[in-house]
């Protein structure tokens, strides 16, 4: 993987918002993503996502706020500035009548990158039927054509909208692998509402709930910021009052008092620990799935849905 | 490879079949389209050859409309789902590629089968290319255009469809409300609603090119939906009265009446009132004469002031009538349209009528005498005619550019036509005009004049014999150019509308 550049970012958005009459999708988000980045938007379904990535698009305008893409406002990418993106969606309306061979020839011309070594690379690892009409392949081999249309002029852009939903596992490995490939020449940004397929390969992952961006980040750093806690106490004791709000979703069962530290820092998070539970006798500070920090922080936002920015995890938003 | 020929190839392949279906329609409509000047023996085979050629026309029409719809729905410009959008297309190019489709599947083979039909028809079809080429843009903008411009806006074949049939019904809606009136707009030569097309033209063209070029639809939408009102303002400026007040002026003080028109009532022709679909009708016999020689006049329009006794007074608008005067003049009728409130109001006692022609005055430029035509023949001013015989004699035409207003007189003969060289027993002149069409385009670029002369049939005592046109008597035509327009009328004093008002 190139290094990431974090002063150039290839993704960029200011304040970025969209409404739909007076729903509002998107909230004033700010998110930069590094030159490299594989940056993994994660959010359930209705959060903003696609929404957001149809804005990155051009597809959308925005409400208010701005994005840029590759250097260029997100509102004028047209035409040539398609040249450098790939996009992908699993919503995307494919030329049904066009066999995979013919999807090929005809988006050749369009690019003067165009690899034609790499296209029949991508078309053998992905087993395309080239004879075959889009409209009689199953999802698995739709995506499979998309991504080959998508990767073979090697886009420094890659934009993929929920690309692995309803795949089978063996076909959303091969798509991974084919992306990882990819990896080293291009940024990837891509939306899933299912974490673990993300999780493996994802180099920046933000969350997005409700149309805001609850925090944004390097993997690792997420990592390491979010601790499941345990600690055992002397003799049981109700919770305190005015617990951190960084302490996500305190509980205590007898002795025991649980919580999720989202800005663990390790002998500092102990000492406030001590501080406020005095009896304390053992306290035990466990990395976290991503699943379960996903699920902590989701839990933990709509608990406090009258005052989401309120949140510890949700004040980090840029990556 | 050029991204407009790469899309253009793309659409090809695509859509070769339903082009084939087109092209082969279109094709078929060219074959057919002879049978319109083919003299027939039997009626009713003229009359299937006829309809299979509606027929053809109507599938060629329905034809464009599946494939314009298809290529432009091919890469749909409404939605955000389309995988070409976020490629890189080059919005002009791609509407090129669309153009260049409807150019070279549409266009090319209507002018190709159009110069089958020129060709068949006896002209050639290369030197009046122009000619092809305005009828297909007059054709392009009153009918693919506008159906280029819905497809843009619209998501599939099904919501162009709906779209067409509600702007069907409104354009119904329409001829209707504007046929209540009247004095309504007609296109017909001079009153031709010049700025139609143009804004049609222009509005349609405004709309793809903004949909192309940025998909925002709603704004393409708001445009296409002022842009029919739009072309009902120019219509209802565009109004009858107004239009014939501007095309004939009234006549300086000195200049002389080309023509002399007088009320002519007799017993055997009276002023008679009748009432049709609530509106009443005075037919009024008249007499036109005094056309200079070498000149012809055309009425083509009349209005009528009725001024009461008391002062009180009424002006019709201006209603049509097609009254084509030679030097020999002529007779003819009038029926004084007006609504039957007014006719009682009036009808209390004698009235002054002043009636008011739109006159074009025609000059005499050539005067051909030639064989009447029994095979195809050219007649000067017309095109070529053949003759036809049957319950009228006639001329079939088939006329392609520039027809001219021509006047031809022919001799009838009593009884059959005989070969010999003897003089018939008893002849007398028969007459036909013929006034270039008034239509703005066509399906096709060949039309198919009849002249049918008057002053023929049976005898009115019954005789066995038919006064005939017979192959080689003289056959007179005069071609004329029109000199100038201008209003010209008659006052009638102390008429006094007919009692009795007959329902027909």
């Amino acid at each position: 993987m190139r290094p990431m550049s974090p002063m150039n970012p290839t993704i960029e958005m200011q304040g970025l918002a969209k409404n739909f009459g007076r729903t509002e999708v998107l909230r004033g988000i700010d998110l930069a993503v590094p030159e490299g980045a594989i940056y993994a938007l994660v959010g359930a379904n209705g959060a903003g996502k696609t929404t957001m990535i149809k804005l990155l698009m051009n597809l959308f305008l925005p409400s208010a706020g701005r994005a840029r893409v590759l250097g260029v406002d997100s509102r004028e990418l047209a035409g040539k500035g398609f040249n450098r993106i790939g996009y992908v969606s699993e919503n995307q309306d494919l030329p049904d009548a066009m066999t995979v061979g013919g999807l090929l020839d005809y988006m050749r011309p369009f690019y003067p990158t165009w690899d034609r070594a790499l296209e029949r690379q991508l078309v053998r690892q992905f087993d395309l039927p080239l004879g075959r009409k889009l409209k009689h392949l199953s999802r698995g081999m739709r995506m499979k054509a998309a991504f080959a249309s998508s990767l073979a002029y090697r886009p420094p852009l890659i934009v993929l909208d929920e690309p692995f939903t309803g795949l089978d596992p063996l076909v959303r490995d091969e798509l991974i692998e084919g992306l990882l490939e990819r990896a080293p020449e291009t940024t990837i940004f891509l939306s899933s509402h299912d974490l673990a397929e993300i999780e493996s390969f994802a180099s920046h992952v933000g969350y997005l709930d409700g149309g805001r961006m609850l925090f944004s980040d390097e993997m690792a750093v997420l990592a390491d910021r979010f601790r499941d806690v345990t600690v055992t106490l002397a003799a049981p004791a109700p919770l305190p009052p005015d617990l951190p709000p960084a302490w996500l979703q305190p509980e205590t069962v007898d002795c025991v008092v649980h919580f999720i530290a989202c800005e663990y820092r390790g002998d500092a998070t102990a000492r406030d620990i001590a501080a406020i539970f005095p009896s304390a006798r053992d306290i035990s500070a466990e990395p976290m799935p991503l699943r379960s920090i996903f699920l902590a922080i989701a839990k933990s936002s709509r608990s406090q849905n009258r005052a989401p920015h309120s949140t510890a995890a949700g004040r980090r938003s840029e990556a | 490879m050029n991204q407009v020929l790469n899309i253009f190839r793309k659409d090809t392949h695509r859509f070769w079949p339903e082009i084939l279906v087109s092209v082969v329609i279109t094709l078929a409509f060219a074959f057919s389209y002879p049978n319109q000047w083919k003299v027939f023996h039997d009626q009713n085979v003229q009359q299937s050859m006829l309809q299979i050629t509606g027929a053809l026309g109507f599938l060629m029409v329905t034809g464009w409309w599946l494939l314009i719809a298809r290529v432009v729905h091919e890469e749909t410009l409404v939605g955000d789902r389309q995988f070409w959008i976020t490629r890189p297309y080059e919005w002009k190019k791609l509407l090129a590629a669309k153009v260049l489709f409807a150019a070279a599947w549409i266009g090319v083979p209507y002018l190709l089968a159009q110069s089958l039909v020129r060709a068949e028809a006896g002209f050639s079809a290369v030197p009046n290319g122009p000619v092809l080429l305005l009828n297909l843009l007059m054709m392009s903008t009153a009918f693919l255009l506008p159906l280029f411009s819905i497809a843009t806006v619209t998501q599939n074949f099904a919501r162009l469809t709906l779209t067409l049939l509600a702007c069907l019904a409104l354009l119904v809606g329409f001829a209707f409300a504007t046929n209540g009136i009247p004095h309504g707009y007609i296109s017909s030569n001079p009153y031709s609603n010049w700025i139609l097309y143009p804004l049609l033209f222009c509005g349609c063209a405004v709309a793809i090119t903004l949909q192309y070029a940025t998909r925002r639809v709603w704004v393409s939408r708001a445009l296409l939906i002022v842009l029919p009102f739009l072309l009902a303002l120019t219509v209802a400026a565009n109004r009858r009265q107004s239009l014939v007040d501007r095309a004939y002026p009234q006549p300086g003080t000195t200049s002389a009446a080309p023509v002399s028109i007088a009320a002519v009532p007799s017993a055997v022709h009276p002023f008679e009132a009748r009432s049709y679909e609530g509106q009443d009708y005075i037919d009024f016999p008249i007499q036109f004469s005094g056309v200079a020689e070498g000149y012809a006049v055309a009425a083509a329009d009349f209005k009528f002031t009725l001024t009461a006794a008391d002062g009180s007074q009424w002006t019709s608008p201006w209603q049509e009538t097609r009254d084509r005067i030679g030097p020999g003049g002529s007779g003819g009728w009038l029926s004084l349209q007006l609504n039957p409130a007014l006719y009682d109001r009036f009808k209390s006692g004698p009235v002054n009528l002043h009636i008011t022609f739109a006159i074009d005055r025609y000059q005499a430029d050539s005067v051909t005498t030639m064989p009447f035509p029994t095979r195809d023949q050219a007649v000067p001013g017309v095109g070529i005619c053949t003759a036809q015989s049957g319950f009228m004699d006639g001329l079939v035409c088939r006329s392609a550019h520039d027809p001219r207003f021509t006047y031809a007189a022919v001799v009838f003969s009593k009884g059959a036509c005989s070969n010999s060289s003897a003089p018939p027993a008893a002849t007398k002149p028969g007459a036909a005009w013929y006034e270039p069409g008034n239509i703005d385009f066509a399906l096709s670029s060949v039309w198919t004049p009849h002249l049918y002369f008057s002053g023929g049939g049976d005898d009115d005592n019954g005789s066995r014999y038919r006064w005939r046109v017979c192959p080689g008597s003289p056959f007179t035509v005069t071609q004329y150019h029109l000199v100038d327009r201008t209003q010209t009328g008659f006052t009638f004093t102390n008429f006094v509308l007919p009692a009795e008002v007959r329902p027909t």
